[in-house]
Formats: structure tokens, C-alpha cells, sequence
């Protein structure tokens, strides 16, 4: 809680801050690589919102994706391979005042990371999700992700891969307790923009899955989407996404869709080409486990110290118990 | 002038008239012991999660459908169960008070000499069943009092726990600023601070001493100033000294008179202010947001004048317990007071008398606009406990106008006299939220809804006449068939010799309605025998009835705004229809329901900057003609910076190709013809 007297002190007292104060070092990705397009609109995110610097955390796991913490003048935690969501949750759990980000690969969300995944969705904590999905491991010089398509060849796969592409959408809206999902391609930079903006004001887990360009290990490969802007098919609705004329004029195939329809956006899910780019599921009103379990709770030094002791305890030798 | 018609004119009785004493309204004739009867009372006081209240006869019903097997023997536990229940109802008639857990083995105790050993182990059965519980509250004279305390204290204890929360966490935080400081400081890197720090069981291994000299200086002046410390210090011992909310030493928010409550109220609001003040001051110094050049001088002129209402909705609310027989004129006018103030009173006010001012006061406050009211007798309250609840929580003044009767005004059983008045529209049940909106429409609302149509409520009287048949007589039940029930009133009631009855006495409902000469109203009564009889009313009587059918009438033209609008709806001409659709039809054939910009046409270079993607092709190609702007996507800065030839490369390179060269500017640029070729796939 913030009392209106502060408030309106603070309010008073902030410059309005702009892109600089949310950039931090020079990007190492490839030029031309869509994470630049993702951290762009995510630090236009930070600055349209006002987000203080200092109460804003960005959590990654390891990849190309989870650099975006580096580069970002917030608090950030580039963490363990595919353990992402589990330290934003922890965050979360501790300081439920704090806004948590979450940038995570195809290959750190979807394949070592997938257990936790599926249970992020469902505890349904008020966490940004940031799907890069290239299609791809980028970091490690080409290797076959979930996502890559049949017959992908890498380093792994020299003959071609040998599955289908795993579906992150789909599966996403099979968990209980599913509540915000949606779809971007990282070269609409103003849909991308709307998208994220539209996670970020969502109470809960928005998952939010952003198909991005990898100029270095899938080059061309959606260069006919870039090209055919028909294959891009844009999902509107009063309660999802209202287009500019800008874009109204060049993406012409719209779809309108309802995001309150679960069985319908399991149908938009499904469709592969043309893309579906916006926001196939919001539900405001599914439970948050950060509530449910009275997250954020006082804790004095006192118990703290109980609380570590109780811990260390579990770990020690006590001879003269013998 | 006949004895009746001189009675009605004085209310002086002569010849055959006699007083109306150990008489009842004829309607009562069938409820003479409420004890054996199951109803909304007693009521037990429970909390709130589990609702703040429910009938005693409830619970026994919960725990008799978890208890009791089916067949005989559950047959039997409820006998059991309802027979300890009735004996509870006796007893607290006669005065005895308590819990559950008090009156139900005193009950079992006096019915177990009759009932036997199967009674027994029955009725503890049920009672191991009762999860609840709670103080039984009977209908009586306090019960408004206590029904209303009741709500009150759970709702100051929900903001209590609410407020110590955020204020116990504003204190320790600010602790852990100062803590975290003074380890950082030299006091905190001495050694017998660093030997404090590790705890008993380690105090030996380490050489303090030369821990203390190793661990230098933390870098950066971020340690907090002397004056800082001072002011998180005294911020804290602000928020640890508050009174306010489950505080040690805790001020008293019950009163029995509203200048004590205002009084309190307005000797409190520095100290309000002063917490308010240290909450803020807190809450900036968590943020490192406390600029001492800007808001030292504003704290310090802070007092309760810039308090607003969200800080002063988080203080407890006042309860006032008030007694119509101690509220003369000048005790209305205080209420009155109490009710304006703008401090959030929250007054009970509990009257015996049906016919007196203070039966009024509540559709008197409705009228100052700003305070949350609810009326109802003491047998509706049950009913309207979600108001009660809605009045509390409501941030300002609020008044409760309960109906309950006294001893001294009948021995009737109270509900009954209670559920008359409600019946009689002596004391009807309605709410009044002004908070709900912006007219009478959303905030009044007349809580009784039976036989909204005429103004009595109607009934049929039953009995057997001079020859022994059975008479049906419709009957409404006014006002002064309750004043039957006030010993009050005896004055303007006279009992009727039948000798005396004759087409001149009329029903009193039609008496109000239609005023004739020559005619006496009268209502029907009973004895303790049963035996029916007519009570002639004097005319002072008769004129309180129509007043009270007035008032009533008015409650519902209030409560009929509700309904107006449909009516209005219904009435009102159809919109005009020959300007609007065309326009809609046009939108509709367009396609997509969206504005569709066009394509500039132009020579000049451009750049469709909403769909830069920030890759920095171009921007490193040539940082002079191509930036980045505010958003960080590129633009063309400036066109002559950069030759053709590196605006046609710039478009090929770029990967969503929104980068548009146009005509050459220098028609002497080599190599021109192949790069305006190059360049015609990106007009």
C-alpha cells in the first residue's frame, strides 16, 4: 500500500525517465538478430510505465534470449539453464511488490527448463514471460531445438532433424489455470510492442511466445513471412488487439477472435502458416499462487535467523549427542 | 353526546367503557408462548468468516444433519435436540445469559430427570456436532445494541490487523536500513560487534581483533547521514507509539454519548496525523525518495487539515450507543451533530416507543444526505445484517435505528412486539447508502416487501360468534392495533361493552382513509381467555395512524423511483431513425473495421520507422544519415549525409525492407543507372 500523500509526493518529485535510463551496455547479439527488436520494446515497455529501475527485476536462464537481463539498467539475475521461472518465482514469492520479467529460449523454456514451465502456468504468478523462440541454439553454434522444424540440419541433426516442432501454444493452453497467452513475431516491432504491453497489465502468468529471427543459424527462413505479409495473420478484438491504420494497411489478413475463448484459441494455436500474431487467451480472474499462499509475509530478523538455524540444523553432526 | 363519541373527542372514558388492560391486538390470539416455537432468535454472535451471526436454530439443524443416523434413533436425537434447544429459549427468557458451550448443559442438566439416559447421551451427541461458538443473543431490549457491537468490533478488528500489518512492516524495514547501516559502520566492524555477530557456538575460533582490522572501509558514501538516522529513528518510534490499532495501550472507540465520541475524535486527529506523517515519511525513506531540500518543510506543517479521505478511512470507527428515553430534543440534535461532523460515527440507536419522535429520526437523517442509514426492528436485524455491515464499513457517519421493546412498555414477548411494529409500518425496515449513487433511486431501498399495494398489511381474523359459528373477518393491522402492545397507550384505548357494538364503530383502517362523523374506530383484541373484543381509539390515537400511513406512503414513492425508469423507457418516443444508419451501413461494407492508412508518394528517401526492428544495419552502415529515435527505431536523419549508392544498400540490407531510397539527388553520382534499377523494388 502507498498513501496518496506519498504518492503524491513521489509523482512530484521523478523526472520522467527515458530509454537511456533503462539501457545498459552495448547488445552482443548478431546484427539483425530479433533480440534487439524485443529488448527495444521492452525497454519502451519500462519507460512508458514509468517502472522504477530499482523495483523492476529481469530473470533469464541460459541462452542467447537470457543475455537481455545484461542489458538492461534493472536488477537482473541471468540464471541457471532452464530455471528461469523458478528463481522469478521465488522472487516473486519474496518481494510480491517487485515487477518480474522473464526472457527464456526455445531450448531453456521449452526442453530442460519444460517441467517448470508447465507448472509456472499453472501457479499462475504475476510474471512476464518473454518466449524468444528462434527456432534454434543460437549460443551454441546450432543444435536442434523443440521448436525446430522436421528435417532442420545442425550439428546434431547433420541428416535433418527427425520430429515434428513441438507447439508451445498448445500446450501452454492445455495447463489448468492457464491465463494469458499470445503470439508475436519480432519484426512488427509495434503488434510486438501492444503485445507485451498487454502482458505486462495482465494480473497473473502472461506467456507470451515471440517468434524471432536468427540471421546467423536459420537465415531466410522467414524471409517469405517478412516478405508475404498475407502469411501473418493478425488476431483482433476489443478485449485483444486494436491495429493502427499503419498496420491495418500493410497486414490485410486479420482474423477477429474473442480471447475470453479457450476452445478457440486452441484453434488458433494450431495454425502454423499463416502465423497467428496476438492474443489468443486472457482469463483476468484465475487464481494466483502468490495470493493463495499470502506471499510477501513479514518476516523479522528474529525469524529469519530461526528460520536459517532450523535449516542448518538439518545439516549438522551433533557428537556429544552421540 | 354518546359515551363513544365523547370518548373519541377526550379520550376520557365514561358510562360502559372500560380500559383496555390485559388486552392483545386479536392477531396475537395464536401466539401466546414463542418459547415453543423455532424462529431467528436467539441469534448467535459468531465470526465473521463464519458469518457474523446465525440462528440458534440453524446450528442445531447443521448439527443434527451431521450428526444424527437415519431411522428411529435420529428421529429420536432430534426430539433430543430440539427439546434441550426449546429449554435453552426458556431459559433465556427468564434471564439467563451465555454460550452455547454454557446454557446447553445447564438445559441438558434440568430436562435429564424426565428425558433418561438415551436423552442424555442424544443431546451431547448433538452438542459434540455444534463446531460453533458464540454468545446467544436473545430478542430483547439490548439486542440492537449488541447485534450492532457485535458487527462493529469485527469489522475494527478486519482494519486493526490490516493497519498493524502495513505499519509493523513500514517499522521493520526502516529497523533493517538502520541495522544494515550500522554494520557497515565502525562501530559495527569492532570486534566485539564482529564476535556478536557470529553467534555462542563460534566465538573462539576466529581472532576477532584481526577481523576487525582486515575488513576496511566500505567503499561509497551511500552510510546514512546523522540526520537521516535521526529521522528513521524518530519515524520508527512514531509508527512503534500509535494508538490506534491493537496497540498496547489502545484508545477507546465505544461510547455511550456522541459529544464523548466527538470530543475523542477530535482530540485524536494530531496523533492521526502524526502516524499518517510517519507512514509517509517511511514510506519515502524505503523508496530513497525522502529529499530533505522539498520535504522537510512540508512534513513539517503537516497537521490533520491534510489528512484526505483514503488516510482517514484507515482509522477505527467511532460506536455510540444511544437509548431513545436518554435522547430528548437536545439529544436528537446532538445526533444530528454527531451524523455531520464528518468524523465517522457509527451511532446505534435503540428506541421502545413505536410512536414517539425518535421512531422518526432515522428518515430524518436520510435527509442530511451524507450518512449511511439503516432502520429496522429488533426481529428484522437478522434479516438486514448485511446493511448493518455495509453501515460500518462505510467510510462516514452512520445511523442504526433499531426498534426493541422494553419491559416497562409490554410483557409481550419482544419479537413479537417487534415483528408488529415492522408489521403496523410503525417502524419499517429500510437502508439508505449514500455511497450506492447519485440519486434516491440507487441509495434508498424499503427492505419490507408484503402487500406493497395497499398501506396495512392485511389478514383475516377468525372466530366463533355469540351462537358459536365460525365468523372470517378481514382485518389490516395499523399502528394502533399496536398501541394494544404499549401499556403507553392505555389512555386512548376503551374497552367496548357489546352492548354498546353497533354499525358507529368502524375498522380503523377505513376510519384513517375515509374521516366520517358520527363514527368511532376500533380495533379487535383479546383476552388471556381468548375472548374477543372491541377497542374503541380516540381521535389522538386515530391521527398518529394517519400520520403513520403518510410516512409510509412516502417510503414507498422513494422506493417506487426504482421502478420509474422502465415506465419512462417504455413511454419515451423512438429515436429518431433516419440519420445514424447510413453511416453504420457504410462502416460495415468497408471490411475491416479499421482505419486503413495509404502509401506517401514521394521522391524523398523515408523509412517506415514503426516497423524498424532496431537491428542496426543502417544505423551502422552510415550514423550520420540513418538514427535511432526516441523509441530506438531508425529514421533518416539526414538525407544528404549519405550518397544513393548507400541508401539503396541500406534497403537491401535491411531485413523487413522498410527502407525506400526514392530518386536520386546528385544526378552526377557514378554508377547511377544500375542503382536506380536496384532501387525500383523498394519505391
Amino acid at each position: 500500500m502507498t498513501l496518496d500523500i506519498t504518492q503524491c509526493l513521489l509523482d512530484r518529485g521523478e523526472q520522467p525517465r527515458d530509454l537511456s535510463d533503462y539501457q545498459s551496455g552495448m547488445p552482443r547479439w548478431c546484427d539483425g538478430c530479433g533480440d534487439n527488436a524485443i529488448l527495444t520494446a521492452m525497454q519502451r515497455l519500462c519507460r512508458d510505465n514509468d517502472l522504477a529501475p530499482e523495483r523492476t527485476v529481469f530473470v533469464s536462464g541460459i541462452g542467447c534470449s537470457s543475455r537481455l537481463p545484461h542489458y538492461m539498467k534493472t536488477y537482473g539475475f541471468h540464471g541457471l539453464h532452464g530455471r528461469a521461472l523458478p528463481i522469478a518465482e521465488g522472487v516473486k514469492m519474496s518481494r510480491p511488490d517487485l515487477t518480474v520479467f522473464v526472457s527464456t529460449g526455445d531450448g531453456d523454456c521449452l526442453s530442460i527448463g519444460a517441467a517448470h514451465w508447465i507448472h509456472a502456468i499453472r501457479y499462475n504468478m504475476d510474471l512476464t514471460v518473454l518466449l524468444h523462440d528462434n527456432r534454434i541454439y543460437g549460443l551454441t553454434k546450432k543444435q536442434v531445438s523443440p521448436t525446430s522444424p522436421l528435417g532442420t540440419k545442425s550439428n546434431t541433426t547433420p541428416k535433418g532433424s527427425y520430429l515434428d516442432a513441438l507447439n508451445p501454444l498448445s500446450v501452454t493452453l492445455g495447463v489448468a489455470n492457464v491465463s494469458f497467452v499470445a503470439q508475436v513475431v519480432d519484426w512488427i516491432p509495434e503488434v510486438l510492442y501492444q503485445v507485451l504491453s498487454a502482458a505486462y497489465q495482465h494480473k497473473g502468468l502472461s506467456f507470451v511466445r515471440i517468434i524471432q529471427r536468427c540471421p546467423e543459424f536459420m537465415p531466410g527462413f522467414f524471409d517469405p513471412y517478412l516478405q508475404d505479409p498475407s502469411r501473418t495473420m493478425l488476431l483482433t478484438h476489443e478485449n485483444g488487439l486494436t491495429l493502427s491504420p499503419d498496420i491495418a494497411r500493410t497486414y490485410r489478413n486479420q482474423r477477429a477472435h474473442d480471447p475470453r475463448d479457450l476452445a478457440a484459441a486452441r484453434d488458433v494455436a494450431s495454425l502454423e502458416d499463416p502465423i497467428p500474431v496476438g492474443i489468443l487467451y486472457h482469463d483476468p480472474d484465475a487464481a494466483r499462487y502468490e495470493e493463495l499462499r499470502h506471499a510477501g509475509a513479514l518476516r523479522t530478523a528474529d525469524q529469519v535467523r530461526r528460520g536459517l538455524d532450523a535449516e542448518l540444523d538439518k545439516f549438522t553432526i551433533w557428537p556429544e549427542r552421540g | 353526546m354518546d359515551e363513544l363519541a365523547f370518548f373519541r373527542l377526550t379520550g376520557a372514558r365514561a358510562g360502559g367503557l372500560g380500559p383496555a388492560d390485559g388486552l392483545r391486538p386479536a392477531l396475537f390470539a395464536r401466539f401466546a408462548d414463542l418459547t415453543a416455537l423455532r424462529y431467528d432468535f436467539p441469534l448467535v454472535a459468531l465470526a465473521p468468516e463464519d458469518g457474523s451471526f446465525m440462528p440458534l436454530s440453524q446450528i442445531v439443524d447443521d448439527a443434527l444433519a451431521a450428526a444424527a443416523p437415519k431411522g428411529v434413533g435420529g428421529e429420536r436425537m432430534r426430539r433430543s435436540a430440539l427439546r434441550v434447544e426449546r429449554e435453552i429459549r426458556t431459559m433465556l427468557a427468564r434471564g439467563d445469559r451465555g454460550d452455547i458451550a454454557t446454557l446447553w448443559p445447564r438445559a441438558v442438566d434440568r430436562l435429564a430427570m424426565r428425558g433418561g439416559e438415551a436423552f442424555v447421551l442424544d443431546a451431547s451427541a448433538v452438542r459434540a456436532a455444534i463446531k460453533t461458538a458464540g454468545v446467544l443473543i436473545p430478542c430483547e431490549s439490548e439486542v440492537g445494541s449488541l447485534v450492532v457491537s457485535h458487527i462493529w468490533r469485527e469489522a475494527q478488528a478486519r482494519k486493526a490487523t490490516r493497519a498493524r500489518q502495513t505499519i509493523d512492516a513500514l517499522a521493520q524495514r526502516l529497523g533493517d536500513l538502520v541495522r544494515a547501516d550500522l554494520m557497515r559502520s565502525e562501530t559495527g566492524r569492532r570486534p566485539d560487534a564482529l564476535r556478536a555477530g557470529v553467534g555462542t557456538r563460534h566465538q573462539d575460533t576466529f581472532d576477532f581483533t584481526l577481523m576487525a582490522t582486515l575488513l576496511s572501509a566500505p567503499s561509497g558514501a551511500t552510510a546514512l547521514t546523522p540526520v537521516r538516522r535521526a529521522r528513521i529513528e524518530r519515524t520508527i518510534a512514531a509508527l512503534r507509539r500509535q494508538r490506534f490499532f491493537a496497540a498496547e495501550l489502545p484508545y477507546v472507540f465505544a461510547f455511550d454519548r456522541v459529544e464523548e465520541a466527538l470530543a475523542a475524535y477530535a482530540d485524536r486527529l494530531p496523533a492521526m496525523a502524526g502516524l499518517v506523517r510517519a507512514m509517509s515519511v517511511a514510506e519515502l525513506e524505503l523508496r530513497n525518495a525522502y529529499d530533505e531540500e522539498r520535504h522537510d518543510e512540508y512534513f513539517a506543517r503537516f497537521d490533520e487539515r491534510s489528512l484526505t479521505p483514503q488516510e482517514l478511512a484507515l482509522f477505527p470507527d467511532y460506536l455510540v450507543r444511544l437509548h431513545a428515553a436518554g435522547a430528548d430534543a437536545a439529544g436528537r440534535a446532538r445526533i444530528v451533530e454527531g451524523l455531520t461532523s464528518g468524523a465517522p460515527l457509527k451511532i446505534v440507536f435503540v428506541t421502545d416507543d413505536a410512536f414517539g419522535l425518535g421512531a422518526h429520526l432515522a428518515t430524518t437523517a436520510m435527509g442530511l444526505g451524507d450518512a449511511y442509514v439503516v432502520q429496522s426492528s429488533a426481529a428484522q436485524l437478522y434479516r438486514v445484517r448485511d446493511r448493518i455491515a455495509a453501515a460500518i464499513d462505510f467510510a462516514g457517519a452512520a445511523l442504526i435505528s433499531v426498534f426493541a421493546p422494553t419491559a416497562e412498555m409490554t410483557a409481550l414477548p419482544p419479537y413479537l412486539v417487534a415483528g408488529a411494529a415492522t408489521e403496523s409500518r410503525a417502524f419499517p425496515t429500510f437502508a439508505y447508502d449514500p455511497a450506492a449513487g447519485m440519486g434516491w433511486k440507487e441509495r434508498f431501498a424499503l427492505l419490507d416487501d408484503a402487500a406493497r399495494e395497499g398501506v396495512w398489511t392485511d389478514h383475516e381474523l377468525e372466530f366463533a360468534d355469540a351462537d358459536g359459528r365460525r365468523t372470517v373477518t378481514p382485518v389490516s393491522f395499523t399502528l394502533a392495533d399496536l398501541a394494544l402492545a404499549d401499556a403507553r397507550r392505555a389512555n386512548e384505548l376503551a374497552r367496548v361493552p357489546r352492548a354498546l357494538w353497533s354499525d358507529a364503530l368502524v375498522p380503523v383502517a377505513s376510519a384513517v382513509s375515509v374521516s366520517a362523523n358520527g363514527h368511532v374506530p376500533f380495533v379487535y383484541a383479546v383476552d388471556a381467555d381468548a375472548g374477543l373484543h372491541k377497542v374503541a381509539i380516540a381521535d389522538r390515537l386515530v391521527q398518529l395512524t394517519r400520520r403513520c400511513a403518510e410516512a409510509w406512503r412516502r417510503l414507498r414513492e422513494l422506493d417506487d423511483l426504482k421502478r420509474e425508469p422502465l415506465a419512462a423507457a417504455a413511454a419515451a418516443p423512438a429515436p429518431v431513425a433516419d440519420a445514424a444508419p447510413t453511416v453504420t451501413n457504410a462502416a460495415a461494407e468497408a471490411g475491416p473495421a479499421v482505419a486503413v492508412a495509404e502509401a506517401p508518394v514521394t521522391d524523398e528517401p523515408y523509412i517506415e520507422t514503426p516497423r524498424c526492428t532496431t537491428c542496426n544495419e543502417c544505423t551502422n552502415l552510415n550514423p550520420r544519415a540513418f538514427a535511432y529515435n526516441e523509441n530506438k527505431q531508425a529514421f533518416i536523419k539526414d538525407a544528404k549525409a549519405a550518397s544513393y549508392r548507400e541508401l539503396v544498400e541500406a534497403a537491401e540490407n535491411c531485413q523487413v525492407a522498410i527502407i525506400h531510397p526514392g530518386k536520386p539527388r546528385d544526378p552526377a553520382e557514378p554508377g547511377l543507372d544500375d542503382l536506380v534499377k536496384r532501387a525500383e523494388s523498394f519505391r
